[in-house]
């Protein structure tokens, strides 16, 4: 077993996404995910066969690394929501090429300029469709540093093995976070799985990459039927909900805080638990399904975004499951976010 | 004895397009292709393709492709041509892509030397959405979002001056697709920008002044008249920078 060593957010999700074979990233500054172009600027002339390059703005990096990818290149780029919305035109069209890439969203507060403090503010822009058109990303929302490095080493298995865009969702909070986490090791090249499909590798292939089939409608549906075959891809954290009464939903860094409360009141015997999806497309609709509504009596939804993004999504598997269960809702947002001891003062409200 | 002396060039097919009646698109191409053969690099080639008039000749040619966004292309480009160095990477770019909505990209591909050649069609006007004023209208022009008067939307835009003043690219020039002669000249300054790029890998950048007759509202066989008294004067063709 590795050593673990102390890593910041950002530049652990940097590190492990090299290891994970990126051969190609282009990005552009913006607060709080300066730290990825930085470090990558910084490492990756160290590699051979790697390539960073710092684009003229957020539309010319996702396009920069529509290029790369095309033509056999793992690669990925990182900004926050304003560069996000810069890029969704080219999000959109990596979807529907089937060009895949991973993307990472590290969160920022409010619409417009906003604020550069964290937030959860683009989960229902990351979630609902990536891009004009309807297509959509694998989504991960981490809640720890270990879990930022794991998931984005295996995104860019995911986006390869489906040719999609996979998006890591996290917050300025997580960003610049300082654990001790332990790095999987670097990938052999020449072991990644072979682009069939790219520019340089089919030579009897069509020669025109747009979408990827002929039949566009036809296209359409089997990525309808690719992102239903997927649900039993959803990952979730289900802590402590054995003999839950009263159920937590939250993700990322305030899912985090919720776990430290949830300890606090199981310590002096309430029974909470908490559902935490950890892939947020797919969404872990069986988490809720299981659901006992003889014995859950009340779920309490935190997040740090306003209005309520994720608790749709909570709200949507229940009444898939058809699950009547009360629901509150607590939130915070443009930059404050929720601290484990106020939401253990919430618990106790609905708990007592 | 019959004779061949004129045909399409080998990775050309007579598959039907739906450019308009004189339209130079295919003038282009065949410009492209030709010189590509002549330097052996077809197979070797990746075009990156814009959102445009241009789209209208999907298969038309056997070159490897990766369709952009509008605008996109030399962004695309410079992530094909960082990756595989070893390629012949073209963007093949309309006014309105790469002058309007896609300058930033452009100019920039441009600044920082790009082992690319970036290929743009200036028509005057927005083709494919049927003829609005495009960055390079003409003063004067009629198009469908009004006439270009210069204290509106000031005087046509010229990138090619404007790439041929920055320190990276090897190769600009600009060269229209109206007479066989012009066209001749065309293909030999292709022949350059696609040199420097291959031998010397560095950044070139070709214009190529072509015929809108639908949107200009000019018969085809008045183009060439129309082209020479109105456009030239503004958009003078040679080459801006050389690095043979």
């Amino acid at each position: 077993m590795a050593k673990k060593e102390v890593w910041q957010g950002n530049e652990a999700l940097s590190e492990s996404a090299l290891r994970a074979g990126c051969r190609f990233f282009a990005g552009y500054p913006i607060t709080p995910q300066t730290e990825i172009t930085e470090y990558l600027a910084k490492r990756m002339p160290q590699l051979e066969g790697r390539v960073f390059l710092q684009g003229e703005s957020e539309l010319a990096s996702i396009n920069m690394v529509y290029g790369a990818s095309a033509i056999g290149a793992r690669a990925m780029t990182a900004t926050s929501g304003q560069g996000l919305a810069l890029m969704a035109e080219g999000l959109s069209q990596l979807s529907d090429a089937g060009v895949p890439a991973v993307v990472v969203d590290v969160m920022r507060a409010g619409p417009g300029n906003g604020g550069t403090e964290s937030s959860q503010g683009d989960y229902s822009f990351v979630s609902g469709s990536l891009g004009h058109g309807g297509f959509k990303a694998f989504i991960f929302g981490p809640s720890t540093v270990q879990e930022t490095a794991d998931m984005v080493y295996d995104a860019f298995d995911i986006a390869d093995k489906y040719r999609v865009v996979v998006a890591i969702l996290i917050d300025g909070m997580l960003g610049h976070l300082i654990e001790a986490v332990e790095l999987k090791p670097f990938r052999d090249m020449d072991s990644l799985p072979f682009r069939q499909w790219a520019e340089k590798n089919d030579p009897t292939g069509p020669k025109v990459h747009w979408c990827m089939g002929p039949n566009w409608e036809q296209h359409a549906r089997d990525v309808a039927a690719m992102y239903e075959s997927w649900s039993e891809l959803a990952q979730v954290d289900e802590f402590m909900m054995d003999d839950a009464e009263y159920v937590v939903t939250a993700w990322g860094t305030c899912a985090r805080c919720c776990k430290t409360a949830i300890r606090a009141l199981r310590a002096e015997g309430y029974k909470v638990g908490m559902i935490r999806p950890k892939t947020i497309f797919p969404f872990p609709k069986q988490s809720f399904a299981a659901l006992d509504e003889g014995k859950v009596k009340q779920i309490i939804n935190f997040e740090n975004a306003i209005p309520e993004q994720f608790l749709v999504d909570v709200k949507a598997a229940l009444a898939e499951a058809r699950k009547d269960i009360p629901i509150v809702s607590y939130t915070h947002g443009m930059g404050t976010c929720f601290t484990a001891d106020e939401i253990e003062a919430k618990l106790r409200e609905v708990v007592k | 004895m019959e004779q061949k002396i004129y045909g399409l060039p080998e990775g050309m097919n007579d598959k039907k397009t739906s450019f308009c009646p004189g339209c130079s698109h295919m003038a282009a191409y065949r410009t492209i292709v030709e010189s590509l053969n002549e330097l052996n690099e077809r197979d070797n080639a990746v075009i990156v393709r814009p959102i445009g008039c241009s789209l209208n000749a999907d298969y038309s040619f056997d070159i490897h492709a990766i369709q952009s966004m509008h605008g996109r292309a030399s962004a695309v480009a410079t992530g094909v041509a960082r990756m595989h160095p070893e390629k012949t990477v073209l963007a093949y770019q309309g006014d309105g892509d790469a002058h309007s909505i896609g300058i930033a990209e452009c100019l920039y591909a441009a600044n920082r030397g790009e082992k690319m050649t970036c290929i743009v069609i200036n028509n005057s006007v927005y083709g494919m959405t049927g003829g609005q004023m495009s960055g390079t209208t003409l003063l004067g022009q009629r198009t469908t979002t009004g006439i270009r008067e210069f204290d509106n939307q000031g005087a046509p835009i010229h990138v090619a001056e404007m790439i041929a003043q920055l320190e990276a690219p090897g190769y600009v020039a600009r060269a229209a697709l109206y007479t066989p002669k012009d066209i001749m000249q065309a293909k030999k300054f292709m022949v350059k920008a696609l040199r420097c790029q291959k031998e010397l890998g560095k950044y070139s950048y070709i214009e190529l002044l072509s015929f809108c007759p639908t949107n200009w509202g000019v018969k085809p066989v008045d183009c060439i008249k129309y082209a020479q008294e109105n456009v030239l004067p503004v958009y003078p063709v040679g080459e801006l920078k050389t690095c043979f």
